[in-house]
């Protein structure tokens, strides 16, 4: 009697496209239910009708696990279901590059017409705070701890999986706390003030357990540098073509146009007063701009131009009045104008003040923050045209220890599973 | 601009476009000759591109990683060095065509975005992460670039090998194995990088992470380098999709290095290139 072997099953697979579909579809219904709670604080449905469709849809929800829960069971631990959870987060950041992130409707509406309302209604204006992306990243982190633990990588040989895979839910864990308990605002001081209480935005004040006076206020300039600018214009457009420095006289030759012959460059009289450009605290122009209106005694660049061999006479620029001179063309001319980038930095003197004593202070400038009692201060923005004036952002973070451990451990893995594993591998080959 | 930086920036193009042709006569006839030319041509071109860097860091006074013409000319040196190493520890100069092609495009490109002046650092890049994070990056930059050039090379040619110089003679090395080498360690230093940046942007705008553009597009490039590591675990054809991962990825950094600006989004960032 012959007996038959069962026919082995088959590995359990499940497509990527098919594991795609349910997490867009998973998505998709917690953006309904997120949909759902915003239209019953902004009232915009009865309540009865917001609770009654969260009913069904928590309802449908818990059925669709309940009848599947061992194909759930059997996928998450599945290399497709991480390939497709990270490409899925993979394409959701890049939508929310591609996408202007703004709450301003108007702007929003204006800049994507017909499509702004279905584009509003993903949230795809405000990607990073929706409630399905953060549904995303909390499903990359039940995928990570899921084939973490499954797997039983707490082993030496698996200590690196394990590391990497819990060093990113640490990561998670630490952000979502930094964002559900974290605060962030600014307090706008002038020097001799102190404040104890910094603006959150939306009109919120919230208070802090101490006062924080600005004792001083000081931005630091560069030596004020003068240049001069050969630009073409074409349409409205211009464009630099070459910048010398006015004050080194010399011979400055400029392909297909000739030699600047700098003469002789009068410094003027130290310039007191503030452009009149808006502060940013970070970035720089290298636009060249000319003073506005400026005094007798301003700078003044004596030059000759050499076009074709032939020197023309001695040509007088001045940074304030007069600043350039067309070269024989509408489309060129050559300017002198102050170098815009002078602002070195911005330094508060900052004190912590407690019932009427001062505890500590501390001089604050962009990349050194004052860190006091779980608490940030970063020197964030000046105003150009009152000197008195500091811009301080105020921090909290409780979830930033945990941030910071994860990223070393999510680097100790990796390291652990892309260079000591397989050196211990192809030892352990060479021994047997 | 005076003259001695632009002498320098063409005589650096003018010698990896000679080593991209020696590196190709080599990999065509196999002529020994032609790979030591090759080798000192590459020389020769890093040691003027260094020079170019160390004569801009001189002249602003300032490490030279801000502008666009300065990114390009660091990208050079980190690439070079990567390649150098490659050729002198594992013996591989077969990756030098692409490598040194590569580097005359860069250059070509550098030179059409010189910078007119000197542009000086914004308190926000005044800070003791500036370098080590720059450098890490274009350090895992050069390692991605070289094994894109991999990756391409296995999916002409699967088979394929290339000579790996070894004292007891040449031993045969796959694309494939160069490609996974290089993006390990390219990983292993966008990782790094990542994470120095996250600490730096804490210390300087008082959030480590805020959803910047450009952070976004460094967030996607390790994650589809993330992917790569998965998708080479697949049964069928695990490899080959490996390889058209790893080239797709490198698209994404080339597009983080140099595409953000392009971006509708790219007005919120604080790291558009001047």
């Amino acid at each position: 009697m012959t007996t038959t072997l069962p026919t082995p099953e088959p590995p359990f697979t499940v497509k990527l496209s098919d594991i795609f579909l349910w997490i867009a579809a998973t998505c998709l219904a917690v953006n309904i239910g997120q949909q759902l709670l915003d239209a019953l604080s902004l009232h915009t449905l009865p309540a009865y009708a917001v609770w009654a469709s969260l009913a069904v849809l928590g309802l449908v929800a818990m059925l669709q696990v309940a009848l599947n829960w061992r194909t759930y069971i059997k996928i998450v631990p599945t290399i497709n279901f991480g390939i497709a959870v990270v490409a899925a987060a993979a394409i959701a950041v890049t939508a929310g590059t591609l996408v202007v992130q703004t709450g301003n409707q108007t702007v929003f509406y204006a800049r994507y017409g017909f499509a702004a309302p279905m584009m509003t209604w993903l949230y795809l204006n405000d990607l990073f705070h929706a409630a399905w992306f953060e549904f995303l990243l909390a499903l990359l982190a039940v995928a990570l701890a899921d084939v973490a633990f499954r797997r039983k990588t707490w082993t030496w040989r698996q200590i690196g999986f394990l590391l990497s895979h819990c060093g990113i839910i640490l990561v998670l864990v630490g952000g979502a706390i930094g964002q559900f308990y974290g605060r962030r605002g600014v307090i706008n001081l002038q020097t001799g003030e102190s404040a104890g209480k910094y603006d959150e935005g939306n009109g919120k004040t919230v208070s802090l357990p101490f006062n924080l006076k600005l004792d001083r206020f000081v931005v630091e300039r560069r030596q004020p540098e003068f240049r001069l600018y050969l630009i073409e214009r074409h349409n409205e457009e211009s464009k630099v073509l070459a910048s010398f420095n006015a004050a080194k006289p010399g011979v400055y030759t400029v392909g297909g146009f000739g030699k600047i012959e700098v003469l002789s460059f009068t410094p003027g009289k130290p310039d007191g007063s503030e452009n009149s450009a808006k502060s940013n605290s970070m970035s720089g122009s290298s636009e060249p701009r000319p003073e506005d209106g400026a005094p007798a005694g301003d700078p003044v660049v004596k030059l000759r131009l050499h076009q074709d061999g032939v020197p023309s006479s001695e040509i007088e620029l001045r940074s304030g009045g007069p600043s350039s001179t067309s070269l024989g063309s509408e489309e060129r001319e050559l300017r002198l104008a102050k170098k815009s980038d002078d602002v070195a930095n911005f330094v508060s003197t900052l004190a912590i003040e407690k019932n009427g004593k001062q505890l500590l202070s501390q001089s604050v400038r962009v990349n050194q923050p004052l860190n006091y009692d779980g608490y940030s201060f970063y020197q964030a923005s000046y105003d150009p045209k009152n000197p008195r004036y500091s811009g301080i952002l105020v921090v909290k973070d409780p979830g930033l220890t945990l941030v910071y451990l994860g990223l070393v451990i999510v680097f100790a893995g990796i390291a652990h599973i892309l260079l000591i594993r397989p050196r211990r591998a192809r030892r352990e080959e060479t021994a047997a | 601009m005076s003259d001695f930086p632009v002498l320098l920036l063409g005589g650096s193009l003018l010698s990896y476009l000679c080593a991209a042709v020696a590196y190709a006569a080599h990999l065509k006839w196999h002529l020994l000759r032609s790979s030591v030319i090759a080798t000192i041509l590459f020389v020769v071109g890093f040691t003027l591109s260094t020079c170019l860097i160390g004569s801009s860091w001189i002249a602003s006074g300032r490490p030279p990683f801000k502008t666009l013409y300065e990114s390009l000319l660091l990208l050079v040196f980190c690439s070079s060095i990567m390649h150098l190493s490659v050729e002198r520890f594992f013996r591989l100069p077969a990756l030098g065509a692409g490598v040194s092609a590569l580097m005359t495009v860069a250059l070509c490109y550098a030179m059409a975005h010189r910078d007119l002046e000197t542009v000086y650092l914004p308190p926000a890049l005044q800070s003791p992460w500036f370098v080590p994070h720059v450098l890490v990056y274009f350090t895992g930059y050069a390692a991605l670039l070289m094994a894109a050039v991999a990756a391409a090379a296995y999916l002409i040619r699967p088979a394929g090998t290339l000579s790996l110089e070894r004292a007891g003679g040449p031993k045969p090395i796959e694309y494939r194995t160069v490609m996974h080498g290089l993006i390990i360690a390219g990983f292993l230093l966008i990782t790094a990088g990542l994470i120095l940046g996250s600490v730096w942007a804490k210390e300087a705008w008082g959030n480590y992470w805020s959803w910047d553009p450009k952070e976004n597009w460094a967030l996607i490039s390790w994650l589809c380098y993330t992917l790569y590591f998965h998708v080479r675990r697949l049964p069928s054809n695990g490899d080959r999709l490996g390889a058209l991962v790893a080239i797709g990825a490198f698209g994404v950094v080339l597009f983080t290095y140099l595409g953000i600006n392009m971006l509708p989004t790219a007005d919120s960032s604080m790291h558009v290139y001047q």
